[in-house]
């Protein structure tokens, strides 16, 4: 898992805490992306049409909550999968503090890129964050 | 109407005490309670009061005949299945007489009276009317059964839900915790060197302190976590385990000078090995909890009691007061016995866990410490979800 431009790194959560940290940490990380938030689903789903009709980039990386109220994590991502287009955008599946086996099978069965428990503190959100420059899984 | 203590009744019904009295004599070897009647009446009114095997009815009797009291007692739903033995002077066409057969056996004895045939008519009722309870109360048994099993059901379902809603709650308690360290740590960045100075006290106290709830929730979780059939027995090295666990608290036990002692363990025991692996955390993070200070002794003992093993942790330098013993393991515990560290529900977990794999502890406490026992089958017990 990498992030291999400095387009927009998505984070679609119904936390708003939940944004401010992590963009918080992403300005302290090595990351030069900016981040891009959206409070549900059907929001972000609803940016991916500017994005194909070409007025919007692809985002570098969409970090994606697994439990939200209208539409979770994996209906929003099997809908962004069946557009082709979209096949390639990296999809992260957050888990908000358990690694549950069988939503690590539904993710990978989904064509998530990867998935990561939500970080705790400075150090491991920071780090969580670099290890995307450097790529690692 | 009741039943004379387990014991089986007999009825007789004759107007003469003379016969009575010789019928008595001759039932009087048998084991059964003889209740007499002079009277059709009075033998109407002992069949209301108790429950016999069988009824033997005189056929003359003055007033009410024989034939009489048996069409009476046909037509009273209460009494009307109780077997019937007409006493008749002699044979003949009197059977005739009663029709009321279809509601329950009739016999006939005929005068002057056999013993032998008394008896053995007697005993034929005696033991159909003891086949006919014993029946009754599988049937009351087995219903008994039943509404336990629903009531089991339901409980379990309550259990279960309840479980459940500790699961979730724990786990949405968690959340916001998670995110208060992260502005914590985010705030700490935030002060400039000088002030951080002044309250990195106050900081490193707010820290600990949801650190201590989050772990707190964290052991809810593995509490509730432990009733859901997620776990499979497997056979382990014990002291291997057992091992693993003292390499977590490497620090401490250099820190403290702790001496650790093994007994002699089996090689193998089957049990749920990620639970063992919390159960032997949690005591020895107990042991650490309760002795205040200083260098003590931890021992990991194992006994032989027939089919099962009795394992146990040991450890110098505290001590729990004997009205207390039993409450250590209860999750809401009145006598707290922590202003100490560690969530107070580890020893939950630990009872838990021991139950899960259908084995007993407890605590005993001396002058030499105390002592934390469990019990572990030795042929893998009896797994709950088999």
């Amino acid at each position: 898992m990498k992030v291999i431009n400095n387009n927009e790194i998505v984070m679609v959560d119904d936390n708003e805490a939940e944004i401010y940290i992590a963009s918080m940490y992403l300005e302290k990380s090595k990351l030069k992306n900016p981040l891009l938030s959206f409070s549900s689903g059907p929001d972000f789903l609803n940016y991916l049409e500017s994005v194909k009709k070409g007025v919007k980039p692809i985002p570098a990386l969409v970090l994606l909550d697994l439990r939200m109220p209208l539409m979770d994590g994996f209906q929003v991502l099997s809908k962004v999968r069946e557009e082709p287009m979209f096949d390639e955008i990296p999809i992260m599946i957050i888990f908000s503090n358990s690694n549950d086996e069988e939503d690590v099978k539904k993710a990978w069965e989904l064509r998530a890129n990867g998935y990561q428990i939500k970080p705790s503190g400075s150090e491991e959100y920071i780090r969580f964050f670099n290890s995307l420059i450097d790529g690692y899984g | 109407m009741d039943t004379i203590n387990g014991k089986v009744a007999v009825l007789i019904v004759d107007d003469k005490p003379a016969n009575l009295y010789a019928l008595k004599e001759i039932l009087k070897d048998t084991h059964y309670d003889i209740h007499t009647a002079n009277s059709g009446m009075e033998a109407l009114k002992l069949l209301l009061q108790h429950e016999y095997a069988c009824c033997l009815l005189d056929i003359r009797m003055p007033e009410m005949d024989g034939f009489e009291t048996a069409e009476l007692i046909r037509h009273d739903a209460q009494v009307q299945h109780v077997p019937i033995i007409f006493v008749t002077a002699e044979a003949g066409d009197q059977k005739d007489l009663f029709k009321g057969y279809e509601k329950g056996a009739v016999d006939f004895l005929i005068k002057p009276l056999e013993p032998v045939v008394v008896r053995s008519k007697v005993k034929v009722f005696g033991d159909l009317y003891l086949q006919k309870i014993a029946l009754k109360r599988s049937q009351e048994t087995e219903d008994l059964n039943k509404k336990l099993v629903f009531l089991n059901q339901d409980l379990k379902m309550a259990n279960s839900e309840l479980e459940h809603f500790t699961h979730i709650a724990a786990h949405d308690l968690r959340e916001p915790l998670r995110r208060q360290r992260s502005f914590i740590d985010l705030l700490r960045d935030e002060l400039p060197p000088d002030v951080l100075t002044k309250v990195d006290d106050l900081m490193q106290r707010i820290y600990c302190s949801s650190d201590q709830m989050l772990e707190m929730v964290n052991d809810f979780r593995t509490l509730t976590k432990l009733g859901q059939d997620e776990f499979k027995r497997s056979n382990v090295n014990l002291k291997e385990i057992i091992e693993d666990c003292l390499g977590d608290f490497q620090d401490k036990i250099n820190g403290r000078r702790v001496q650790i002692y093994f007994d002699l363990f089996p090689p193998i025991v089957s049990v749920f090995a990620s639970l063992v692996k919390r159960l032997y955390t949690n005591l020895i993070a107990n042991a650490f909890d309760h002795v205040p200070q200083g260098s003590f002794a931890m021992y990991f003992t194992v006994e032989n009691s027939g089919s099962s093993w009795i394992y146990g942790v040991k450890n110098t330098g505290s001590y729990i007061p004997q009205d207390q013993l039993t409450q250590i393991f209860k999750i809401f515990r009145k006598a707290d016995l922590s202003h100490k560290e560690g969530t107070g529900i580890g020893l939950s977990i630990c009872k838990k866990i021991i139950d899960r794999h259908g084995g007993r502890i407890k605590a005993q406490s001396g002058d030499d410490g105390v002592h934390i026992q469990f019990t572990f089958e030795k042929e893998g017990g009896i797994s709950e979800s088999d």
